[in-house]
Parts: structure tokens; C-alpha cells; sequence
């Protein structure tokens, strides 16, 4: 394995060779925006916006209750939609599906009293109310994703009769697992202290993700850019997933303390013991159909913490979908991109 | 050639090993906690020297206050200050044994790598590098006195910043004549009983709604 001090030269150069290449192609995608499906306000709260996508042209609309989509809070929605050929919202509109985004927004220090009740039973209830009335049906299908799925069950299980089917992606259920680092960190964190400080940064949390791998996600992927080196559309996906991966919003104190309280520290969805607005959120009510999909090499959110929920809720008509890849690639892989969005509006199809 | 090839691997475990001890300093996540612009002080505390100013022990304004006051304020500081450098100094040594262990696993495995020098091999390399580097890291950051001692970290760091702004507070209170604690929440004992009464208002015509729709199917 030892090489000769020319060898070792030549290696070099081609190091420095491929670097600039890899320079020159990432200042080429620099501009590169996100987002490529047309939309629509239809909808406004605060900070909150309800997007509508518009129909695909020459899509036949399937039969199938409107569709809406609640993401997480620690990230923005835009990953859904990033671009055409990595796009889950454009592949449920091209499977003739009507789909609605919430876009939480980026609060500021005057969001820092909101709670998870304005949060679930507010905001994402107002949300649905408006998608039922536009739509004048009773219910529609609720897809949570990540910390938004999360919040997808506890609307769900409070108020079953606006959600025909649920579709959970990526979604903690169980907090406590054994591989569970989040919550290992967080488990003995002082959130009413850290609450008072304020709004938690979304630096913080973009460090905190990529902290819990921190040599693949913060080094490995640059050196990757340098073998092979990428072509200009690589460049650009590249470009639009850093600067989405950077994009964490500020995170509300108030809501934010309730969360890592009642759902890292103390585990309480999978105990029942969560409650908004003076109402439990009981895992048995949820009794409609629920397709619960998640990533095997899943670094944020452990299958484990996923498929617990199979334990717990009263539905008869249970799919569970893994899928091989890790968080973020369930929205963007090459794996995901064909078979998410086609098994989810097949899945839908099947039901009404 | 076997000689060889672990001498070379030993070599660049040792790079690898000073690369990852570079690392070490360099900010942890949670150190990115900030105050908010309005009260944008020097950035957070990461030596115990900035602690101390972080209470105000340093500061030119004598704190308000009285002196039993200002006393127990510094007991305050001495202590917390020093708990959170053993807290540093254990994190440290969390730190280490991640950079042992990474380079051991990694000289037990480099030799099955391609025996030549060539753009590949460095690669296949650096990719062996980082499975051991998170392997080390997730075997030890997934340990109950790791998660303990990060934590008590960001808690105490979170104490000086609340306790920092508390000092800033007090010394500009009397420049801005804010409303006192007690006007400020005079208003809550009739704002709280309304929210909640709207919550459950809310709530009710949730429930009633339901009803009523089950009633009509």
C-alpha cells in the first residue's frame, strides 16, 4: 500500500484537479431555487399558510377525498417539492390526487407563547376545517410527516371523523427505543429553563441533526463531491437540498418545551396521557385506515420508534411500508422518489 | 510488505487521528443558543473566564442589589463555573476515547483495503475512516454518562444565559423605567381564566359538533 513519493504527487494533482472542478460546478448551481409545482394561498393564520397545488394538466383527478399534508415544524415543507424529478406533492398530482401543504411559517419572538394545542387543534384543525369546506366533503386524507405525523395522530385520534385515512411517514411514536439518540440527548435536558431562554434557534437544531452523525453529514458528503465530480444538475440538487438542510426556522419556546416534555422525556402519546385543550389524545380512537411508512437507516427518527405504533392504535386496517434508505432520503432518494409517492396514492385509491 | 502496509496505516490513522482532534473544539451543537438581537451580549460562554462575566463579576456597573445578594450571586457563578469545566473536562475525555477507538478500528481494518496508491483506494480509504469515526462516536454518544454530562452542560449554559440577561436587565431597568413584575402580570389573573375558558368552549362545540353528527347518521 506504500507508494512511491511520485505516485503519491500524482495523487495529489488529481485531488486538486477534481476540487476545482467541484468548485466550479457548485458556484455554476448557485442559483439554483427550490421549488417547482404551482400553488395557491388558500388559507392564512398568523405565520401559517394552507397552500393548494394546482392540477397537473391533463391529469384526470382520481377518485380520492382531497389530500393534506402536515410536515414538521423543525424544517421547511419545500423538501416535498423540491424539484421535478424529486418531488412527492408532483407525483401525487400526477396521480390525479388534490393535495394541500401547510406551511407553519418561521415564528418569531412573538410566537413564543404558542403551544402544541394552538399548533394541533388551531392551526392544522383550521387547515382541515377549510379543505372540507372548500372541498363540501366531510373528510379528507391526512399525511403527517416526521414530528408533523406525529401531530397527524394526535389531531386524528381527537377528532377521527374528519380523517378518512391517515398516512404517517417517518413518524415518532414510541420516544423511547433503545436506538433513539434525540431522545437519549434530550431526556434529561431542563426544558422549562431552556423555555425561559426563549425561542430555540433553528442553528441549533440544523447542528443538533447533523450531530448525531456528525463525520458523514458534515465532512464525508463534501469529499463525496469529488468523486466522481458532480455534472451541473447533480450540482444543482445538491445546492437546493444544502440550503434546505441549513433552513431549520426558529423554533417556538412554549411549544417546543411541551414537545421535548411530553414526548422525549416522558413518552406520554404511546401512554396516553397527552392533552390538549383538556382532551386526551387516546391512540385507540384512531380507527381509520393508517398506511405507516419509514426508513430503515433512518438516523432521526429509528424504525423502532416508528413501527410501534402498530401497538397502539384501534385500527383493523393497518400497512406498514419501509423503505431503504435514511430520513431525508425517504422524501429525495432515487429509492424513495418512484415508490413513496406511487404506493401512497395507490394505497389512497384503494380506499376512497 | 505486510510490515508495510501497517506502517502505513498506522501513519494515516495517525493523520486521521489528528483530524478528528482538531475537531474537538470546534463548536457543539448546542452552543449556537444565542440571545436575542435586543440583548445581544458577547457571544456565549465557552471559557470560565467569560462565565464570570456572564454573572456580571467582571462588569464595570456594580450590580444592584444588596450585599448578601451580590455575594450569593458570586457563590453562584464560582460554583456553576466550576461544575461546568469538570463538565467540559469530562466531555473531553468522551472525546478521546472517540478518537482511540476510531483509529484502532480503523488499523485493524485498512489493511483488507486495495494495496495500491491510487485516487480509489484514498477514497475507500476515507470511507473506512468515517464508518470507524461513526462507529467510535455512536458507541460512545449513545452512553448514559455522555447524555448526562452533554446535558448538565447545555442546563448550566442555559443558568449563566438566563442569569446574564437577568443582570443586564437589572442594570438597564432603571434607564428604560419598564413596568414592574407586578403590573406587567396584573392583567393575567383575568387574561388566563379566559383562555382557558375559550379552549374549552372550543372543545365543547368540537364535541357537541360530533354529536350532532352521529345523531344525524
Amino acid at each position: 500500500m506504500s507508494g512511491s513519493p511520485g505516485d503519491l504527487a500524482a495523487l495529489w494533482l488529481e485531488f486538486n484537479r477534481r476540487a476545482a472542478a467541484a468548485a466550479t460546478r457548485l458556484h455554476e448551481a448557485s442559483s439554483a431555487a427550490g421549488g417547482c409545482s404551482l400553488k395557491s394561498e388558500v388559507w392564512r393564520q398568523g405565520k401559517v399558510v394552507l397552500y393548494r397545488y394546482l392540477p397537473l394538466p391533463f391529469i384526470q383527478p382520481a377518485r380520492a377525498k382531497p389530500v393534506l399534508i402536515c410536515f414538521a415544524l423543525v424544517n421547511r415543507p419545500y423538501i416535498l417539492d423540491l424539484q421535478t424529478d424529486r418531488s412527492l406533492i408532483r407525483r401525487l398530482l400526477a396521480a390525479g390526487l388534490e393535495v394541500y401543504l401547510i406551511d407553519w411559517g418561521r415564528p418569531d419572538e412573538a410566537d413564543r407563547d404558542v403551544e402544541l394545542y394552538d399548533y394541533i387543534e388551531g392551526y392544522l384543525g383550521g387547515c382541515v376545517r377549510h379543505v372540507l369546506e372548500a372541498n363540501a366533503c366531510g373528510e379528507l386524507n391526512l399525511i403527517g410527516v416526521c414530528q408533523g405525523g406525529t401531530f397527524s395522530l394526535c389531531y386524528c385520534a381527537l377528532n377521527p371523523e374528519h380523517v378518512a385515512n391517515l398516512v404517517t411517514m417517518v413518524t415518532p411514536v414510541d420516544f423511547h427505543t433503545p436506538d433513539n439518540l434525540i431522545s437519549k440527548w434530550a431526556r434529561h435536558l431542563d426544558m422549562d429553563a431552556i423555555g425561559r431562554a426563549g425561542n430555540i434557534p433553528g442553528a441549533l437544531l440544523t447542528g443538533l441533526f447533523a450531530s448525531l452523525a456528525p463525520f458523514r453529514l458534515m465532512h464525508q458528503k463534501y469529499v463525496k463531491l469529488l468523486n466522481p465530480v458532480p455534472d451541473v444538475s447533480e450540482a444543482e440538487t445538491f445546492v437546493r437540498m444544502e440550503r434546505w438542510i441549513f433552513d431549520s426556522p426558529d423554533q417556538v419556546a412554549a411549544a417546543t418545551t411541551q414537545f421535548v416534555q411530553w414526548f422525549y422525556q416522558q413518552n406520554r402519546l404511546i401512554h396516553g396521557t397527552v392533552e390538549l385543550g383538556g382532551r386526551r389524545v387516546n391512540l385507540q380512537q384512531i380507527r381509520q385506515p393508517v398506511l405507516n411508512i419509514y426508513a430503515r437507516r433512518d438516523h432521526i427518527v429509528p424504525p423502532s420508534a416508528v413501527t410501534a405504533l402498530r401497538h397502539y392504535i384501534g385500527s383493523r386496517d393497518y400497512t406498514e411500508e419501509m423503505v431503504d434508505t435514511g430520513h431525508i432520503g425517504l422524501y429525495v432518494s432515487r429509492a424513495a422518489r418512484e415508490h413513496v409517492p406511487a404506493r401512497i396514492a395507490s394505497w389512497l385509491r384503494n380506499r376512497g | 510488505m505486510l510490515g508495510d502496509d501497517q506502517l502505513f496505516c498506522g501513519r494515516l490513522a495517525g493523520e486521521f487521528d489528528r483530524w478528528l482532534r482538531a475537531l474537538a473544539p470546534v463548536t457543539p451543537w448546542w452552543q449556537t443558543l444565542q440571545t436575542p438581537p435586543f440583548m445581544e451580549s458577547p457571544s456565549w460562554p465557552t471559557q470560565p473566564s467569560d462565565l464570570g462575566c456572564a454573572l456580571g463579576a467582571d462588569v464595570t456597573a456594580p450590580a444592584p442589589g444588596t450585599q448578601n445578594e451580590v455575594l450569593e450571586t458570586g457563590q453562584r457563578a464560582s460554583d456553576l463555573m466550576k461544575r461546568w469545566s469538570q463538565l467540559q473536562a469530562q466531555l473531553t475525555t468522551h472525546w478521546m476515547t472517540i478518537v482511540r477507538n476510531a483509529g484502532e478500528r480503523f488499523v485493524t481494518r485498512a489493511a483488507t483495503v486495495l494495496p495500491a496508491v491510487e485516487v480509489t483506494t484514498a477514497f475507500a480509504l476515507y470511507e473506512l475512516w468515517i464508518e470507524c469515526a461513526e462507529q467510535a462516536y455512536a458507541a460512545t454518544v449513545h452512553t448514559d454518562d455522555f447524555c448526562r454530562t452533554q446535558a448538565e452542560l447545555i442546563n448550566i449554559t442555559t443558568t449563566l444565559l438566563l442569569e446574564r440577561r437577568r443582570r443586564q436587565a437589572e442594570v438597564f431597568a432603571p434607564v428604560a423605567d419598564p413596568a414592574t413584575r407586578s403590573e406587567r402580570e396584573r392583567p393575567w389573573p383575568d387574561i388566563a381564566p379566559m383562555r382557558s375558558e375559550s379552549r374549552r368552549g372550543s372543545a365543547r362545540r368540537t364535541t357537541r359538533g360530533r354529536r350532532q353528527k352521529g345523531k344525524t347518521r
